[in-house]
């Protein structure tokens, strides 16, 4: 076949990217947040009406902001500082 | 491009090798964004439902308990809609070497859970911790006065809410006083709901006036405080592996560059036999191309099962804590085109560049001036 190594390449990449929106519709089935996930978390956060996400209690503030001490805000980042006027100038321009 | 693929294949060794590279790079690099995203988009759909103000007291710059009364004075400001005092804390389970959050709510918003004042409700990292130390029905808290006090395990939350609530045990606020030996009017914070979202930095400041040795949080504050902090994570690792990229790619062309005496009578030849400049820049280019983007795919594919099947070991650690109770949180799939597209250009484009740039210099001689 005259261009057999065209061939070759092409059903790589084929192949490649086949299995990139496989494991990509296979982990938004199984692995993603539903609707009815999102509302059990919501739940539990209007319940304790704690910051959420469990996820690094080293740095204290990370579990629950307003442990914070004042040497953070120089160490890690001035806008740990509260009512910090850089918070609502950030929150204008990114969104998380 | 048959020829491209056989000069792939004559330096099949050097090739490999530069495949498996810029796929481990590729794999870093969007491993480290893939993280970042599921966490902040984890953030992103609960914040709506923190109180809009949190109000803390301190003592010569030292947080200490707030008096509920509080309350009621913060009630009479224009604008609040809600306030509710927040009793928790942190219990060391000495056993264990982990530290539990205790949150006490008010009694009728138990009643659904069906929990009273002598049972709990406990996170899936709480309970596989209890259970470890053969707490399988009850938990025996001791008191701030030595005492103990035995609560039932009513049940655990849902896996769903495992990033919320792995650390938590939600009881009784009452029987929490009596556990950290608050008085009955002590609260640990007091959380503010305020009506127009619009007007939260004005009661805050209000606040702020009113109470000067308390310290005044907006959900603002918290918003910009993680996005800040998980954006200082990612951006040290990144910085390094920004470094380890650069390197990368400056290695590519410096191998181009030198191109050994073989590459150069090959490309003398091409020209020798009519290929023009153009010709040689296509070649190279569907070479680099079909290297950088088959790197790119492997690498994407390996950094989505490696997350979201294997969730991250030993990489989510620049994430989250060492507490053995916080390593059990599992990250969720969100589909974020945007990160795609910037690993591609960080990764596809340059090493292209790279590649095709040096051969563009030699490819601009005459045949028998490269051959020489």
């Amino acid at each position: 076949m005259k261009n057999k190594k065209s061939f070759f390449i092409i059903s790589i990449f084929f192949i490649l990217f086949t299995s990139l929106g496989t494991v990509l519709v296979y982990l938004d089935i199984t692995y993603s947040v539903e609707k009815s996930d999102i509302i059990k978390k919501q739940l539990f956060v209007s319940l304790t009406k704690m910051p959420d996400l469990a996820l690094y209690s080293e740095d204290s503030f990370m579990r629950n902001r307003s442990l914070n001490g004042f040497g953070d805000i120089h160490s890690l980042s001035p806008s740990l500082l509260e009512s910090s006027k850089a918070s609502y100038a950030i929150s204008l321009k990114k969104d998380l | 491009m048959d020829y491209s693929i056989s000069h792939i294949l004559r330096y099949k060794y050097k090739n490999l090798f530069t495949v498996i590279s810029l796929t481990i790079l590729t794999f870093l690099l969007s491993s480290l964004f893939l993280i970042s995203n599921s966490i902040k988009y984890e953030l992103n759909i609960v914040l709506d439902q923190l109180p809009d103000i949190i109000i803390q007291n301190q003592k010569g710059g030292i947080k200490t308990l707030v008096d509920e009364s509080l309350v009621y004075d913060i009630l009479d400001i224009n604008g609040v809609k809600d306030v509710k005092s927040r009793v928790w804390g942190y219990y060391d389970f000495k056993k264990a070497d982990v530290k539990f959050l205790l949150v006490g709510v008010e009694e009728f918003e138990l009643d659904k859970y069906d929990v009273n004042n002598t049972s709990i409700l406990v996170g899936i990292g709480v309970r596989d911790i209890l259970k470890k130390y053969y707490y399988n029905d009850y938990f025996n808290f001791i008191n701030s006065d030595g005492n103990i006090k035995k609560l039932y395990i009513k049940s655990n939350f849902d896996t769903v809410t495992k990033l919320e609530s792995n650390d938590i045990i939600v009881l009784n606020k009452d029987t929490l006083k009596n556990i950290f030996g608050f008085e009955d009017s002590e609260a640990t914070d007091i959380a503010v709901y305020v009506a127009n979202k619009s007007e939260i930095p004005t009661i805050a400041y209000k606040l702020q006036d009113k109470y000067q040795n308390m310290k005044i949080i907006t959900k603002e504050d918290i918003k910009t405080g993680y996005a800040e902090i998980f954006d200082y994570k990612s951006g040290i690792f990144l910085s390094l592996f920004i470094i380890s990229l650069f390197t990368f790619f400056v290695i590519i062309y410096d191998r181009m560059s030198g191109v050994s005496s073989e590459q150069k009578h090959e490309i003398g030849v091409l020209k020798a036999i009519g290929w023009r400049v153009q010709d040689v820049l296509k070649a190279k280019f569907y070479e680099a191309t079909i290297i950088s983007l088959s790197s790119y795919l492997i690498g994407i594919i390996l950094s989505y099962i490696y997350i979201y099947i294997f969730q991250a070991p030993l990489l989510k650690n620049i994430f989250l804590g060492s507490s053995s109770l916080l390593r059990n949180v599992d990250f969720s799939f969100v589909l974020n085109i945007d990160i795609l597209f910037i690993i591609f250009f960080l990764s596809v484009p340059i090493y292209i560049a790279a590649t095709i740039i040096p051969s563009w210099k030699l490819s601009t001689l005459d045949a028998d001036e490269v051959m020489r």
